[in-house]
């Protein structure tokens, strides 16, 4: 079977067909990948009906023959609400920057596994070949590829660290009240019981269906906190506390990932970091006093399951060797 | 004369065709993006018609829609 040419195109699936797994295609044309999630860039191309008449499937292993693409950069993980939109919206400022955050066809292929016969050397194979795929340059001036996972991708993280050993990542992470507070409010996918493997989050399977929504979510939170901390290896890693977030994007994060920002890419970023990362035409807010203020009633619960691994990521981030940060004044500086 | 392969075959036609890709691409209304298409294949010896290229989009867009749910 003849798959013709894959140059140009973009996944925007995986999936099991029967006992193979599969790649759907799409064109983005002359389209960065500038939305906050990539779900939402699969929708802008769909708008198009040129990607209903013209997708295509394949098998994964056609994803081989692309040519190389640009290395990652930088891998981004997150204990989920702790800015990672944020930082993907900031990196993708920069029009020398390929930003692919919280794709579908990589986070499918992790947990590939779970759904099909796949070997972790398939796994591994095929996450090599999707993550190639989606650092192919389409644009001249592109020089640098970022991935931002999906918060629970965090546990695959020895399987990553197999496929991509010289790949600079960062853990965000945040006081887990406000975090605790926004998953409340308005659940993601990953803090939804049954997601992922109750082993996977140190919990007995019999005990899934006998806890609170609030504990499971403790234990979620507690256990991404766990995989960033077993995987850290100061230098290649960061750990970086959200409330460090923002002076961080203009040294600590540039030096961590091995760039410095010129002019024009400082500009374009302060212009991302006005803005409210989920919803591009908002003003972005400081909330954690509000999150703090909603969590209170279950203070107790959450400190008690995810305040040491909390604490945990504080000291380890204290005991990191970082660059110095601009003075504060400096900050406020470029803010304004 | 309909060639009822065809349209398959342009598809694959165009999918290492960038200079048609770059054509089709930008159409946004579907009404013109049908006849464009036609056009085009016709252009290159594929002999489809509207509704073929009316069906197809339909299956294409079942297609993507189907089993694809954003996580946030």
């Amino acid at each position: 079977m003849t798959h013709g040419g894959l140059v140009g195109w973009t996944p925007y699936r995986t999936a099991w067909a029967g006992e193979e797994m599969i790649v759907d295609w799409c064109h983005h044309g002359s389209r960065r990948f500038v939305e906050p999630f990539y779900y939402e860039t699969i929708v802008w191309a769909f708008t198009r009906p040129f990607n209903q008449l013209f997708q295509r499937r394949t098998p994964i292993d056609a994803a081989a023959s692309l040519p190389a693409g640009l290395k990652p950069s930088g891998f981004i993980f997150h204990m989920s609400r702790c800015g990672s939109t944020l930082l993907g919206q900031a990196l993708a400022s920069n029009p020398a920057h390929i930003m692919v955050s919280e794709a579908s066809p990589i986070r499918n292929i992790l947990r590939a596994p779970l759904h099909g016969p796949a070997t972790p050397e398939q796994v591994e194979k095929w996450l090599s070949h999707v993550v190639n795929a989606f650092g192919q340059k389409r644009f001249p001036c592109e020089t640098r590829f970022f991935v931002k996972f999906f918060a629970a991708d965090i546990l695959d993280l020895p399987l990553i660290r197999r496929v991509f050993p010289d790949v600079p990542w960062v853990f965000l992470y945040r006081d887990p009240l406000e975090i605790f507070a926004s998953q409340r409010a308005r659940p993601g996918a990953d803090a939804v019981r049954g997601g992922i493997p109750p082993q996977r989050l140190g919990i007995a399977p019999e005990r899934l269906y006998g806890m609170s929504n609030e504990e499971y979510l403790c234990h979620t939170l507690a256990a991404f906190g766990e995989a960033a901390l077993a995987a850290h290896r100061p230098g290649q890693s960061l750990l970086l506390d959200y409330a460090e977030l923002i002076p961080a994007f203009w040294d600590r994060l540039p030096a961590h990932f091995g760039y410095a920002l010129d002019g024009e890419a400082r500009t374009a970023m302060q212009q991302a970091l006005g803005r409210n990362s989920k919803e591009p035409s908002a003003p972005f807010e400081l909330d954690g006093e509000a999150k703090r203020a909603a969590a209170a009633p279950f203070a107790e619960l959450v400190n008690l399951i995810v305040g040491p691994t909390y604490a945990a990521l504080q000291a380890a981030s204290a005991r990191q060797a970082c660059a110095a940060q601009p003075p504060a004044a400096q900050i406020r500086d470029d803010l304004t | 004369m309909r060639d009822p392969d065809a349209l398959q075959r342009f598809r694959l036609f165009v999918a290492g065709r960038e200079d048609l890709v770059e054509r089709l691409l930008p159409v946004e209304e579907p009404e013109a993006f049908v006849i464009e298409v036609v056009a085009v294949g016709a252009e290159h010896g594929f002999m489809f018609d509207a509704d073929d290229v009316t069906a197809a989009l339909r299956e294409g867009q079942r297609l993507w829609l189907a089993a694809w749910t954003p996580v946030v």
